[in-house]
């Protein structure tokens, strides 16, 4: 079975085999770069179209019969090679490889030249930049980049097409593309365009097919061309520079985030931006092909703005792309308004409990950590298992808030604040009275628990108790510094943790802290 | 060289009546002086730049419209000009190949 292509030769029609097509598309090429001198090349062209439409229709004995690769040799073998259109005076030696007739160079993979791809042979055609410079660069910076650039490597091994043929492999090494090739295009289109302007009024050309205004047009065109060459090769490299170090970067992203702390921030494990309540790979592969296939396509653009000749990907992958994508949209909107409806309704269960302490003794507050369920005493919403000292299963987390008020009573208080949200009322009120908090006041000391325990069933409940001290005035409070992680107000300065604190109209006033430095600074 | 006489016998084809080029195309190949057809293009476009040749479209059956070519004024100048110094040359030609042989023997 064979794909067939509809062509119109000269306002003919014709159903055409893709294989036939492709060398009839390649032949056409050829010639058009052979009469690239010629003035009236456009005219010869339609000429040898017509010509090969009446071959082919000779050559077709029923009306809707295909045209095959037989018949276009057979054309080829009566029309002659490109080479013979080539209308160089005789004194004049040619060749198909003289410069006139480079055409502008194309990438390639050189599969004569490969180690793995050919890629950087293929490079070092177009760029003519030493193929052992490039493989030096693949090779350090897949170091650097944690193995980014192989995967960079790997689509332009995908999407550039190898040098097979004869006329790829001279495409391969044409002229080369860079900067003074394209500024010298630029500056013979915009001289045939002057002469152009000169030579309108000169007689000889308004005898010629052409007028001198189309001259100037087409003298205008070839500048504005070789402009838009230039300027949609810049946006590619500007593409290229911005895709692919953000492709990197999420790849990065995707094999360290949660395994390592990228440069000392801390530890990501911790970071609850997402938190979409599924295990944390599925979610950062998630992410990952939200942001990167996006990036993916603006790559594959770039690319295909810089070097002409790139291959598509193929629909299948497009469609699988394209799909995995969406799908991942979904998956993640679905989770964000799941758990955003899991936490639509609250309950809270109150307790005031008035803490006996002599107004003249000093009260000492600190958090309690337990070392068997974290080692880090650290507020988080973080749930997780965790077996209590009888072995049953027990839901932590430590989102606890700790809040200070002055009161103009005599006594210390405390308000205990249980807080459960869920997808319902009667969940959320279920959920609010399973929740197990403990303090401790012994000695003066008051131990707050750093963390909370609940029923591991069901797991999407989502719990916080608030714990609020309402302190008499000239009360002398101690704060140990390991509440600094589960206070509330942050303007409470780190320095007066572990000091003797007066609190009245809700600010801290140390009655033992030594003036520092800084605080002097600020004041002069 | 080649291609001045691939000139002259296409204006001489032409001189006699108007003619498509599939039909020049068989006099020059049954002449065997065209092996491939695809020289006779650009040919045929500079001597009608030149103002040597004109053409007209006329309907096929089948096939695409043909152009038929057929000489202007000058070009018919040019031909009498073009056999002039043929048959000058011709002469040249003969008269020293046919000299040589007659040394040789």
């Amino acid at each position: 079975m064979n794909k067939t292509i509809n062509i119109n030769l000269a306002n003919v029609f014709f159903h055409i085999d893709e294989d036939a097509f492709k060398k009839l598309d390649s032949y056409l090429k050829a010639i058009e770069r052979y009469l690239s001198k010629e003035q009236s090349k456009d005219e010869i062209l339609q000429d040898i179209e017509a010509r090969i439409a009446e071959l082919f229709t000779e050559s077709t004995a029923q009306v809707n019969q295909v045209i095959t690769m037989s018949q276009v040799n057979a054309m080829i073998g009566i029309m002659g090679e490109p080479e013979a259109y080539m209308m160089e005076d005789d004194e004049e030696p040619s060749s198909p490889t003289s410069p006139k007739f480079k055409a502008p160079r194309k990438l390639y993979r050189d599969l004569e030249r490969k180690y793995v791809g050919g890629v950087s042979a293929g490079l070092n055609h177009y760029l003519g930049i030493n193929t052992l410079l490039i493989r030096l660069f693949w090779v350090i910076s897949a170091f650097f980049s944690v193995g980014g650039t192989v995967a960079i490597y790997v689509i332009i091994w995908i999407l550039i097409p190898a040098a097979r043929t004869t006329a790829q492999k001279l495409d391969m090494q044409g002229e080369p593309v860079n900067l003074s090739n394209i500024e010298r295009k630029v500056k013979e289109g915009y001289s045939k365009f002057a002469d152009k302007v000169g030579d309108i009024d000169y007689e000889k050309y308004g005898q010629q097919t052409k007028s001198g205004l189309t001259k100037f047009l087409d003298g205008l065109g070839e500048v504005l061309r070789a402009l838009g060459v230039f300027l949609s090769k810049f946006l590619g490299i500007i593409l290229l520079l911005i895709s692919g170090p953000v492709l990197i970067g999420l790849l990065i992203f995707l094999f360290s985030f949660g395994t390592i702390s990228v440069f000392e921030l801390g530890d990501f494990s911790q970071i609850e931006f997402f938190v979409l309540g599924i295990p944390n790979w599925i979610q950062i592969v998630l992410f990952f092909l939200v942001a990167a296939i996006p990036f993916f396509y603006l790559l594959i653009l770039s690319l295909k703005l810089i070097f002409s000749n790139l291959k598509s990907i193929g629909k299948a992958a497009h469609i699988t792309l394209i799909g995995i994508w969406v799908l991942s949209v979904i998956v993640i909107t679905t989770l964000s308004v799941k758990k955003q409806l899991d936490v639509s309704y609250d309950a809270e269960v109150i307790e005031v409990i008035d803490l006996d302490i002599p107004s003249g003794d000093t009260l000492q507050i600190r958090m309690n950590p337990n070392l068997m369920f974290s080692e880090i005493l650290n507020q988080s919403k973080k749930s997780k298992i965790v077996k209590d000292e009888f072995d049953n299963e027990r839901l932590y987390n430590s989102n606890i808030h700790v809040n200070f008020k002055s009161t103009s009573n005599d006594e210390l208080k405390l308000r205990l604040t249980k807080k459960s949200y869920a997808s319902s009322k009667a969940k959320a009120k279920e959920g609010a009275s399973f929740i197990d908090y403990k303090y401790n006041l012994e000695d003066n000391v008051l131990k707050l628990d750093s963390y909370l325990l609940s029923n591991p069933e069901p797991t999407e409940r989502s719990a916080k108790v608030e714990v609020t001290i309402y302190i008499p005035e000239n009360h002398v409070i101690y704060l140990d510094e390991n509440l600094n992680n589960f206070n509330n107000r942050r303007n409470l300065n780190r320095s007066k943790y572990n000091h003797y604190l007066n609190y009245k109209n809700d600010d801290w006033e140390c009655l033992d802290c030594i003036t520092t430095p800084d605080t002097l600074s600020t004041q002069n | 060289m080649r291609k001045g006489v691939l000139e002259y016998c296409i204006l001489s084809v032409l001189s006699h009546n108007d003619a498509y080029v599939a039909e020049i195309l068989d006099t020059l190949k049954s002449a065997k002086l065209l092996v491939v057809e695809g020289t006779i293009y650009p040919l045929l476009t500079r001597l009608k730049n030149a103002n040597l040749l004109s053409y007209r479209w006329e309907e096929s059956t089948g096939g695409p419209p043909r152009k038929y070519y057929g000489l202007t004024e000058d070009g018919k100048e040019f031909l009498d000009e073009l056999s002039t110094t043929w048959n000058e040359l011709n002469y040249a030609v003969i008269t020293i190949t046919s000299k040589k042989n007659t040394d040789n023997e």
